[in-house]
């Protein structure tokens, strides 16, 4: 009867094993022989316990690496997805810099999310190892500083318009509030 | 404690003057927290102001507001009075107490002399 391949497949990999297992019992033997160093016939109850405290710390420590490797990674999945939100969020702001005018009423609202969006940012890592609370503190800053510089001027018809000075002022603080929240996503 | 929400003013808080459009910090002022915090003064009460449940603040409502408060009743008396709440900017409390409250008396001044 012909084979399948995925028969043929598993008799290949245990006549590897088998191979293998061959391989080392003649290396073994080998080495018995012409071993450098004497083997003992009987095993210490002392090298048993070191054996297994040693197998005990390796498990441990390399768990340890990987669940802090892990939990970096979530954080940092998670940071990326947040920041990409406010990121989305303020650059709305760079048509209104363009058209140098903010609609009053879109403007209290759009400061008022993106100090929410910020807050909630920066509660979420309050208490993160890896990401420093103080970073978002200066986005907020920064974007506090943006917010009361924009709707300080009394709207006409609505409209806040953006003089020169206010759209440098603006372009400085939108600046910083942008290069704060590149340097948070680099890992 | 007397406790007054601004909310209830508008949830659309407008800009500084009545010239500027509707729900001014001037209107404000005139219509609710003048008579609010006379009112709290006269009870020997705080005037407790909620600042949280609007669609967001100009700056210039909020300076115009407790500025004008300031200029009427002295900084000293007005941070001794009122206490704000503000959970959802916090920003807005921390500038209103250490800045449109103390500066208004100098605020007045560059006024009155531009």
């Amino acid at each position: 009867m012909p084979k399948t391949g995925k028969e043929t497949g598993l008799l290949a990999k245990l006549l590897q094993v088998l191979g293998i297992l061959i391989l080392g019992a003649i290396i073994g033997v080998v080495a018995c022989n012409w071993s450098y160093f004497k083997l003992d016939d009987t095993i210490e109850v002392s090298d048993i316990l070191g054996l297994v405290v040693t197998s005990i710390l390796a498990i441990y420590i390399s768990r340890n690496i990987q669940q802090n490797i892990s939990r970096r990674q979530n954080e940092y999945v998670l940071l990326l997805d947040e920041v990409k939100k406010i990121i989305l969020h303020i650059e709305k702001f760079e048509v209104w810099q363009d058209n140098q005018e903010i609609p009053f009423e879109d403007g209290k609202k759009f400061f008022k999310k993106g100090t929410a969006l910020i807050q909630e940012c920066s509660g979420m890592f309050s208490n993160s190892n890896v990401y420093d609370k103080s970073d978002f503190e200066a986005i907020l800053r920064q974007f506090n500083g943006l917010k009361r510089k924009c709707l300080d001027p009394s709207p006409v018809s609505g409209i806040i318009a953006m003089d020169a000075r206010l759209l440098s002022a603006s372009e400085k603080h939108y600046k910083k509030i942008r290069n704060l929240l590149q340097q948070i996503m680099i890992p | 404690m007397a406790t007054i929400k601004i909310k209830d003013f508008s949830a659309n808080p407008g800009a500084r003057y009545y010239a500027d459009g509707k729900y001014s910090g001037q209107e404000y002022f005139d219509k609710v927290l003048k008579d609010a915090y006379q009112h709290a003064v006269a009870a020997k009460e705080k005037l407790i102001i909620i600042l949280d449940g609007t669609n967001g603040f100009a700056s210039s409502f909020l300076s115009e507001a407790f500025g004008l408060l300031s200029e009427n009743f002295s900084s000293k008396d007005v941070l001794k009075n009122i206490e704000l709440i503000s959970e959802e900017e916090p920003d807005w409390k921390e500038i209103i107490l250490s800045n449109y409250i103390p500066n208004a008396q100098d605020r007045k001044r560059n006024r009155l002399a531009s």
